[in-house]
């Protein structure tokens, strides 16, 4: 809503490009270009050009194997990333209701963040071998510090009064956690699910490139394996697209109805 | 102090010399809290005080002489450290029927994420009723403060004095025998202050409730009471009782009114 207004100065030359649909198809035009021009004369297994990736991407979708690829990898992720969510919420409400709890765990916290992924992978293939269950290892490990830092700091700017008040009309506590914790952590577990999504769905490709035998992650290094770039392209545009379509059709309009009671007042 | 069952009351059939239970009966009541690095805070001091059925009571004091404290300890939400305090006759440990107490805090403490009717349901989700049920008496509610018609407006979408509004259906949605009010209307601007004075005078007459309003206002405090209790802080003490006996509806233009109101502001 505000970058209109803070926009608003350079609007008069924008205004050419047609707005905002017109200015991202240009940028994309843009990139294209860009790159058809970077591949030309390189050799085709190094940088293939858009055509060449375009061609392989049909014949990557038309595959058998393509959407049970994505299929699995999209399950392994959601499972991993609920799990956090379920462990992450219940795990900051705790820490963020009872102070003394939450100071004496919140080192293991700082000290869990500073692990990589790529080490929770080389854990998981140790623990868990070529299994489902790597993947998901690997995706709960990086989501959940992510939910629960988020969770954690919302329980704590919980309003005082309005727990005070749900007490002055003798609410049990499990009903104070329904209908005052839950709903006033809402923004923060929803910015930290979000970000904890995306990381997931990234570190689960790393995650199935040494831990799985199917999905996206294990059919990239196997293109890349055989010098199939435009395969390994091919792949990485879908993962964009997919990521886009996920933002666009599933996590904004849920937020904005979520949070339909945040929006300014229409005067 | 006044012995308050001797006080003629012209409105208040409840002055009967029957020794009918008090609504609410404070003896010898204490508080006080421990501070860190400092002696005890004394709050409250043998604090002994009678409410009748149907009465409005206001506790009148300075800021910091106990009287959200009082509220407090009357709403069971706080415990005093000696004496007792007795709601409908019931220790407030052992009273059952809490959905008959209604409180009205300071700030309007409305949900930001719900709307002006969930806010006022909200008072009915401790209980058992189906959802339509909540509904129906959550819009009445509403429709008793003269909101109907914004049920589904979000509290930031409305005024100040349309936010106490709720704040005030939302505590009346249970229709409690009791009402607890702490300063509630003290940000509203005067004009939309008097409206509510009114409004809740009319709610309070129809039900027979009995109301105990915390205000540092003495010229609210004559406007809505049938009994001004003075308070005087550190430790919180009982000064004086006052009756007020003038007609209804007051208002500080008239000359009685005025004339009490500039005595009381004497002795507060």
């Amino acid at each position: 809503m505000n970058q209109t207004t803070i926009s608003a100065g350079r609007a008069s030359a924008w205004r050419v490009l047609g707005g905002n649909a017109g200015r991202r198809l240009l940028l994309v035009a843009l990139l294209l270009a860009a790159w058809a021009f970077a591949a030309r004369g390189v050799p085709a297994y190094i940088l293939p050009g858009p055509a060449r990736v375009a061609d392989a991407l049909g014949r990557l979708v038309a595959s058998e194997t393509f959407w049970r690829d994505l299929g699995v990898t999209f399950w392994r992720v959601i499972a991993g990333f609920s799990l956090a969510a379920v462990v992450g919420t219940a795990l900051g409400l705790l820490f963020g209701s009872r102070r003394k709890l939450g100071e004496f765990f919140e080192p293991v916290l700082a000290v869990t963040n500073t692990i990589s992924s790529a080490i929770w992978a080389i854990f998981a293939i140790i623990w868990f071998g070529i299994s489902n269950a790597t993947t998901i290892f690997v995706v709960f490990m990086t989501a959940l510090p992510l939910i629960l830092t988020n969770v954690w700091q919302g329980a704590r700017s919980v309003r005082p009064d309005l727990v005070e008040l749900a007490r002055s009309f003798r609410m049990s506590p499990l009903r104070v956690l329904r209908k005052i914790y839950l709903p006033s952590i809402l923004p923060d577990f929803f910015s930290g699910a979000r970000l904890a999504f995306g990381f997931g769905w990234r570190v689960s490709l790393v995650a199935e490139t040494i831990g799985a035998s199917n999905g996206v992650g294990y059919r990239l290094r196997q293109a890349a394996d055989l010098v199939q770039t435009d395969q390994v392209f091919a792949w990485t545009i879908t993962l964009v697209g997919l990521m886009v379509l996920i933002e666009f059709c599933v996590l904004k309009p849920l937020e904005s109805h979520l949070f339909r009671w945040r929006r300014a007042p229409a005067d | 102090m006044t012995d308050l069952s001797l006080i003629p009351h012209l409105h208040r059939p409840s002055s009967d010399r029957q020794p009918a239970p008090a609504a609410i009966s404070l003896r010898q009541v204490s508080k006080r809290f421990e501070r860190r690095n400092d002696a005890p805070l004394h709050v409250l001091d043998a604090i002994d005080l009678d409410i009748p059925h149907g009465h409005v009571v206001a506790v009148l004091g300075a800021s910091g002489c106990g009287k959200s404290t009082l509220l407090n300890l009357i709403a069971g939400l706080a415990h005093p450290d000696t004496g007792s305090i007795l709601v409908e006759g019931a220790s407030t440990a052992a009273y059952a029927d809490w959905r008959a107490v209604g409180y009205l805090f300071q700030d309007d403490r409305l949900l930001p994420w719900r709307t002006a009717r969930d806010n006022v349901c909200f008072g009915l989700e401790a209980g058992r009723l189906p959802r339509a049920e909540r509904h129906a008496r959550a819009r009445a509610a509403l429709e008793a403060v003269g909101l109907s018609g914004f049920g589904s407006a979000y509290p930031h979408e409305l005024s100040g004095g349309m936010r106490s509004r709720v704040a005030l259906a939302r505590s009346l949605v249970n229709e409690p025998r009791i009402l607890l009010l702490d300063e509630p209307f003290s940000k509203l601007d005067p004009g939309t202050r008097a409206q509510m004075h009114a409004e809740l005078l009319e709610i309070q007459a129809s039900r027979g409730m009995t109301v105990v309003f915390v205000t540092h206002d003495v010229e609210e405090a004559v406007v809505l009471a049938d009994q001004v209790v003075i308070l005087q802080p550190r430790p919180g003490r009982i000064r004086e009782v006052a009756p007020v006996t003038l007609a209804r509806p007051r208002a500080p233009s008239q000359p009685e009114v005025a004339e009490l109101i500039r005595q009381l502001r004497v002795r507060v």
